[in-house]
């Protein structure tokens, strides 16, 4: 089938979208940042062919023939999300919309931008640089596309001032399975249902997102506490003393030991913590007096490290690979008891937690709760896997709400909504999507493949007590698991290749990507070659091919999140590469002159974050966003 | 229309890393984005040949300081500065500039830009406190060398007839003195050093492989080498280039050259001395069809010495400064400059209305193209060099070997089908380069440019009208008049 569709959208779309059917390439875009190994057991994530609409008529042409011939669609902005929002259950077609990423109109005079949602949010600070203006809030995914996080969650850097998401966008333009494009604005009640609702209902477009004048400063403060209790009674008193800080963020200690683990230097003090910025002098003024007494004030170079640091949540340093998170919506008040608890229940499994949380508004705190295992030991991954829905469930009793579904949280859709608003989801699903294309068999209900039977396990009925059940095996498991040593000596290439979470952070100041717009260049994607490569898999020339489109610029390392050595791994694998195929020479040759006749890449070159700044303790940061844009 | 006289330069890296102005440094930051490979003119800059994703590590030594890389890395991770040894290169005279760019132009054959390190005019004594004006200049590298094709840069070595006289059959009757065709104003001088020990088994090496080259590289050419008789440089290794070789013989009275050789060459130096006359009977009658170059250095009364030799009929004489172009054997307190006696010389034959009975090789000192081009104007109708031609075997004038040390670049091992490529390199650049000045004065023939004092400005000329103005009266400028 997938020829005749391939043959008939081209001749829909001609130059006007990309159709991808390499099978390494589509096999790229069966994935999100989720490790999750069984996923091709139950679901058929491989789609079919992906398109990257370069034009949003050419989108609407796609979407009416997969409407008619009730072909599965599932939307992508830059698969920086982790529960399988972007991942195809059914095949279909995955829409690339990277493509649809222009910056549409400026409007100085009522500070918006009107952007197409495939943007990265960096790009629209790289732009608005020469400018008065900036954005309110942004993901600290600052590399993710507007789209993603209108679907997604909505909080992040600056949430405790500006609020969700929704609060900041005048109107979205949305288009309906139908190939409807509909203008929403923020005062129809149709708004808030794309937010958060992962591309079920329709496509968003464009944004028109609400801006502000640019903070003349950026002034972080660091403050160290005694403990997590102490930490949210500092916080609760610095919103109940009115302050205007621009984001609050809680840090445990063992997030601190992690950066100085990873700087070899005892830096930090190993206690809880809070950073606090603000964006002016007599709010930081009144800011310190207030700390005054209550808790430590850390050095200003390091609150201002700290501060850049948000930018690079998952920046790690552990022998193991695998981040596994859990990320949910909790009342400040509970948030002590929650972690008390869970921290407790993460110990006896043998785990070392780590704790992060912005606070998102006067009595919301979004918590992340993250853990590293290594998804190279299966059993002991899984089972460490397993712990995130307990983790879920604890928080749940506290209060708690899942911050995003897609399709691993599917058990917990009625937790995250109330019954009255999902029954009214449900029908607008029905309503604007009646061949249910968008996204299937996930967010509302997971259909799995072999007539569904695992797929009854994401039931909530079922799920619950099974998830209890793995609460009660895994300490043990874990423990075993734990107690089994180091692996031996790696490459760095093999050290890497399952450490990247393929957070696609490097997406964005990839070179390499910008002029090819290939997929299989990005770094991530070139580690997965890599490991199928180790693990004996057969790989194609021409997939081995594109690795070699690489300047070795090392900005991908500059900016991981993980903080892999890419560079060497990069020069590990093209000598693998070599000795199975030989360098393409031509192909090298070629994609220089590429990238030297492209005016793409010298203006992009030329972009603030090219120039590199340095956080030693004598130079203090203060430009940070500039790292991805501003 | 004559065959097109060109010289075929082909890039010859050097052997050994030169000595640059800078030293250039790319930082870790580098992403290779190739910009400065792009923006840099000299080619300091390449991507690696192996693997165009990364550059290779910068070729400093060709590196011109323009700044051009350090202001456009995007990464701002170049960084330039003073070589430490570059400025211990030479001395005063010979600047480490002036021995850098003839390795360049021997290197790559390509006309030096004035960039960075044009010092402007008038900023020296000799030639540089003169300035060739250049008014005719139409953006001379713009139609470039290729629009000037036809300059001649021919001269003609021995004494020009006024007419020819025929007989009634149509015979020439006046004896035609012989003259020689040099395609461009320039042989190559004896060495001032590295040769003069013979009888030292390394300095024969020498004498092979630098000589050699230097012999190739004059046929190649169509132009000539003078070559010390008592060197051991001989013609038997080289019958080829035999014809192209000038022997000077400067040890007259023991008369110890060798005849064979004397045949077999179409011109023969001889120094001066009081009885030179009759040497160069002697040779005359070995082979009558040779010319003959007397060598006078200049200092006292060389005007004098000049115009005895030019009536007692001698067609060429070799005036010669010493290597940093000032007057030699001269009892005055300030020694002349190579420019002022030329014009005196010149001037003076001119007076007694014999100039063209007698060739001027005029040398000491010529260091770049513009000198020749000077030296010309000054009065001579060619130049003769040396030290260049060392530089164009990347000699570093650091003069160890005069001092017994090892040559740094281990001269006498050069091969010499490389340095005769070097050599020819150079001086197609320094031909380009006068071929520029001529087109740029509007001239087509280099002969032409001969005593034409009014093409150029002399910064004493300046300073006087200046001064004159100033304070109304007769200022001398030479102290010693
Ligand atoms: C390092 C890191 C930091 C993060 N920080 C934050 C944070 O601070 N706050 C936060 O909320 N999340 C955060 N995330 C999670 C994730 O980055 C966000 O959810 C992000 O907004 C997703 O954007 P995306 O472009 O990657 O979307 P994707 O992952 O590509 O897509 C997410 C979902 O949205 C749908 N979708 C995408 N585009 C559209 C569209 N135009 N129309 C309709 N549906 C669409 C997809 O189908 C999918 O279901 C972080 C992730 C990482 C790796
Ligand atoms: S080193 Fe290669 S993969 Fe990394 S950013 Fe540069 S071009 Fe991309
Ligand atoms: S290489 Fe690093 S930045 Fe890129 S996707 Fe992997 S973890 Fe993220
Ligand atoms: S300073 Fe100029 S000459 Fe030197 S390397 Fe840079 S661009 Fe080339
Ligand atoms: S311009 Fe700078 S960053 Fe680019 S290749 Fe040259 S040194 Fe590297």
């Amino acid at each position: 089938m997938a020829e005749t569709v391939k043959t008939r959208i081209e001749e829909l779309v001609g130059d006007e979208a990309r159709v991808i059917d390499g099978d390494f390439e589509r096999e790229l875009y069966s994935m999100d940042i989720g490790e999750v190994p069984f996923a091709k057991q139950l679901f058929d994530t491989t789609p079919e062919l992906v398109i990257m609409p370069k034009s949003v008529a050419a989108l609407k042409k796609i979407v009416r023939f997969a409407n008619a011939e009730e072909v599965a669609l599932f939307p992508r902005g830059s698969a920086s999300s982790g529960l399988g929002g972007v991942v195809p259950t059914v095949k279909g077609i995955v829409l690339d919309l990277s493509s649809l990423n222009k910056i549409v109109e400026l409007n100085r005079e009522k500070e918006t931008i009107k952007v197409q949602t495939g943007v990265r949010w960096s790009a629209i600070e790289d732009f608005l640089c020469p400018e008065t203006l900036a954005l309110r809030a942004y993901p600290s995914s600052f590399f993710s596309s507007v789209g993603g996080w209108i679907a997604t969650g909505g909080y992040g850097i600056g949430s405790y001032r500006f609020g969700h998401l929704k609060d900041q966008i005048e109107s979205i333009e949305v288009m309906f399975p139908s190939g409807e494009v509909k203008s929403i604005n923020s005062k129809e009640k149709e708004f808030a249902r794309f937010f958060g609702t992962e591309g079920q209902f329709g496509i968003v477009l464009s944004a028109v997102l609400k801006l502000r004048k640019k903070p003349e400063k950026s002034l972080p403060h660091l403050i160290y506490l005694e403990s997590a209790e102490d930490a949210f009674v500092f916080i609760t008193g610095l919103i109940n003393a009115e302050l205007k800080p621009n984001h609050i963020k809680y840090m445990d200690a063992s997030h601190l030991e992690e950066a100085n683990t990873f700087w070899g230097e005892h830096l930090f003090r190993l206690k809880d913590a809070v950073l606090v910025e603000f964006e002016e002098e007599e709010e930081a003024t009144k800011f310190r007096d207030f700390a005054e007494g209550r808790g430590i004030l850390a050095d200003d170079y390091l609150s201002n490290y700290l501060w850049h640091e948000r930018l690079f949540p998952m920046k790690k340093r552990s022998d193991k690979p695998t981040p596994l998170a859990c990320e949910m919506v909790i009342p400040i008040a509970n948030a002590v008891s929650y972690l008390k608890e869970a921290k407790i229940f993460l110990k006896r499994c043998g785990l070392d937690v780590e704790v992060e949380s912005h606070i998102v508004g006067k009595d919301r705190a979004l918590l992340m709760l993250s853990y590293m295992s290594d998804v190279r030991v299966p059993k002991t991954y899984l089972t460490h896997m397993a712990l995130i829905p307990v983790l879920t469930r604890l928080g749940l009793k506290f209060g708690g709400v899942p911050y995003g579904i897609g399709i691993w949280n599917t058990p917990f859709i009625n937790d995250k909504y109330d019954t009255k608003t999902l029954e009214l989801y449900r029908a607008y699903k029905k309503e604007v999507d009646p061949n249910n294309i968008l996204n299937p068999n996930k967010f509302f209900a997971v259909k799995t493949k072999m007539s569904n039977i695992p797929g009854i396990l994401f039931k909530t009925r079922i799920f619950r007590p099974l998830i209890r059940i793995s609460a009660t095996v895994t300490p043990i498991l874990g423990k075993l698991a734990s107690s089994k040593g180091g692996l031996k000596e790696e490459s760095v290439l093999e050290k890497i290749v399952y450490s990247c979470i393929k957070c696609g952070s490097c997406a964005a100041v990839c070179p390499a990507y910008l002029v090819t717009n290939e997929e299989s260049v990005l770094p991530k994607n070139k580690l997965y070659l890599a490991k199928k490569l180790l693990a004996g898999d057969v790989i194609s020339k021409t997939d081995s091919d594109k690795i070699f489109l690489c300047t070795h610029c090392e900005m991908c390392r500059d900016v991981c999140q993980n903080d892999l050595d890419l560079v060497t791994a990069w020069t590990e694998l093209e000598k693998l590469l070599e000795s199975q195929f030989g360098t393409p020479e031509e192909a090298i040759t070629e994609f220089v002159s590429t990238l030297e006749s492209s005016e793409d890449y010298w203006r992009f070159v030329y972009k603030p974050f090219f120039q590199k700044e340095s956080f030693t303790k004598e130079i203090v940061n203060t430009d940070i966003l500039s790292f991805y844009g501003g | 229309m004559p065959r097109k006289y060109s010289i075929e330069v082909i890039p010859t890296p050097p052997r050994h890393t030169p000595i640059g102005k800078f030293e250039i440094e790319r930082g870790a930051d580098c992403i290779n984005c190739g910009r400065c490979a792009i923006v840099c003119i000299y080619e300091v800059h390449k991507r690696q040949e192996e693997d165009l994703r990364s550059m290779a590590e910068p070729v400093e030594y060709r590196c011109k300081g323009c700044f051009s890389c350090i202001q456009e890395c995007p990464r701002a991770t170049l960084t330039i500065r003073e070589g430490t040894d570059y400025s211990r290169l030479g001395d005063s005279y010979w600047t480490p500039e002036i021995i850098n760019t003839n390795w360049y132009q021997a290197e790559t054959g390509k006309i030096p830009v004035s960039g960075a390190g044009y010092r402007g005019p008038f900023s020296g004594e000799g030639f540089d406190s003169m300035w060739t004006d250049m008014s005719e200049i139409v953006r001379p590298t713009r139609d470039g060398i290729h629009g000037r094709e036809y300059i001649s840069t021919v001269v003609e070595i021995g004494r020009k007839l006024p007419a020819i006289k025929f007989d009634s059959h149509g015979e020439i009757v006046s004896h035609i003195p012989p003259t020689l065709n040099v395609p461009l104003p320039i042989i190559f001088d004896t060495l001032p050093f590295g040769a003069a020990k013979h009888f030292d088994p390394t300095f024969l090496k020498f004498d092979e492989n630098v000589y050699g080259a230097m012999a190739k590289a004059a046929s190649d050419l169509g132009t000539f080498m003078i070559v010390n008789a008592g060197d051991g440089f001989k013609s038997e290794g080289h019958r080829g280039q035999s014809s192209h070789i000038i022997p000077h013989i400067s040890d007259l009275t023991s008369h110890s050259f060798d005849a064979d050789w004397i045949k077999a060459c179409k011109m023969v130096e001889l120094e001066y001395e009081e009885d030179v006359l009759s040497v160069v009977n002697e040779v005359k009658t070995l082979n009558p069809g040779s010319i003959i170059s007397v060598r006078v250095p200049f200092g006292d009364n060389v005007e004098g010495i000049v115009e005895e030799l030019t009536y007692a009929g001698i067609e060429v004489i070799h005036l010669y400064v010493d290597r940093n172009g000032k007057a030699v054997n001269q009892t005055r307190k300030k020694r002349l400059l190579i420019k002022d006696m030329t014009q005196k010389v010149h001037g003076h034959l001119v007076d007694l209305k014999i100039r063209d009975d007698v060739t001027l090789i005029v040398s000491g000192g010529i260091a770049m193209a513009e000198h020749v081009a000077k030296a010309i104007i000054c009065g001579a109708d060619l130049t003769a060099i040396d030290l260049p031609l060392l530089f164009a075997l990347e000699c570093r004038y650091c003069k160890d070997c005069q001092e017994d040390l090892a040559c740094p670049v281990e001269l006498k091992d050069v091969n010499p089908e490389w340095g005769a490529q070097r050599i020819i390199n150079l001086i197609g650049a320094w031909r380009n380069q006068l071929i520029e000045i001529l087109g740029a004065m509007g001239l087509r023939e280099v002969r032409r440019l001969r005593g034409e004092v009014g093409r150029a400005i002399f910064l004493e000329d300046i300073e006087k009208d200046t001064f004159d103005k100033v304070f109304a009266r007769r200022v001398s400028y030479d102290a010693n008049d």
